[in-house]
């Protein structure tokens, strides 16, 4: 069985965005993924990573967040780490979606979203690290 | 992708803003710029044109969400124009869809305003 895989190192600064986002579309189209498939994972990415930017690290040193890829089986399974404070977003209480917009603090917005369009999200606190792993299905549609 | 915005006064206190490319983490703060632009001339209502926009994450409908409270205060209103499916999947995900703000056209939009000028006749003088 074929893996695909791709591994890519950002620094702890949203400028960095760009390269996610490159990446994401390349590693996609490269796998022939559907358009909406690759929204889906460069969003629930984006929020990921923007997360972990704002509020990952208590210091204002550069870190590294690496994020690998891979595709077995037909799902795509992504692997977030950084070595920023211990913080589990699945933690975090589900937001109040009953209260209108803009009364509602933006916080848990991201890891919602996350929530929605993947599979499968799993945290891990290992070696000082902090590890996501999320998963999304049937992403190979050709 | 970048972001480019683009306003016009559509009629007196009511602006069109029109966010084109890719509203996230990263470009965000450009469309808030120019809003914050609008806000302080307490406009009546913003409408964001959003048939230009191909991408949204939260940063971005924090924005909108941001302008729809500050007018709320006022008395304003902000409605949603011509949003393409992903992007509408985004404010559906986080509940944040206005179902009685959103139209699918133009024509549409100008009927509901001409109706609400109609009722409200103090409000557009």
């Amino acid at each position: 069985m074929k893996t695909i895989s791709k591994q890519l190192v950002l620094k702890n600064a949203i400028s960095e965005m760009r390269v996610l986002s490159n990446t994401v579309k390349e590693f996609c189209e490269e796998n022939r993924i559907s358009c909406d498939v690759t929204h889906d994972i460069h969003l629930a990415l984006e929020e990921i990573f923007s997360n972990i930017v704002f509020y990952g690290f208590d210091d204002q040193d550069e870190h590294q967040i690496v994020i690998s890829f891979a595709i077995r089986n037909n799902t795509l399974v992504f692997v977030i780490k950084d070595d920023g404070i211990p913080f589990n977003p699945l933690k975090n209480k589900t937001p109040e979606l009953e209260i209108p917009i803009e009364e509602r603090e933006i916080g848990g917005m991201g890891i919602h979203i996350v929530r929605r369009l993947m599979d499968e999200i799993e945290y891990i606190r290992k070696q000082n690290k902090n590890i996501l792993v999320i998963k999304k299905n049937n992403i190979l549609t050709l | 992708m970048p972001l480019k915005v683009t306003s016009r006064e559509k009629s007196m206190g009511v602006f069109i803003v029109s966010p084109e490319g890719s509203l996230d983490t990263d470009t965000y703060l450009i469309l808030e710029e120019k809003v914050d632009v609008l806000l302080d001339t307490n406009p009546g209502m913003i409408i964001f044109d959003l048939e230009k926009l191909d991408y949204i994450s939260s940063m971005g409908v924090r924005v909108i969400a941001k302008a729809k409270k500050v007018l709320k205060k006022s008395g304003g209103k902000v409605l949603l124009l011509n949003l393409q499916p992903q992007i509408r999947k985004v404010f559906e995900i986080i509940k944040a869809l206005p179902s009685e703000q959103l139209f699918a056209s133009v024509e549409e939009m100008d009927d509901y305003l001409y109706n609400m000028q109609k009722k409200n006749s103090g409000v557009w003088e």
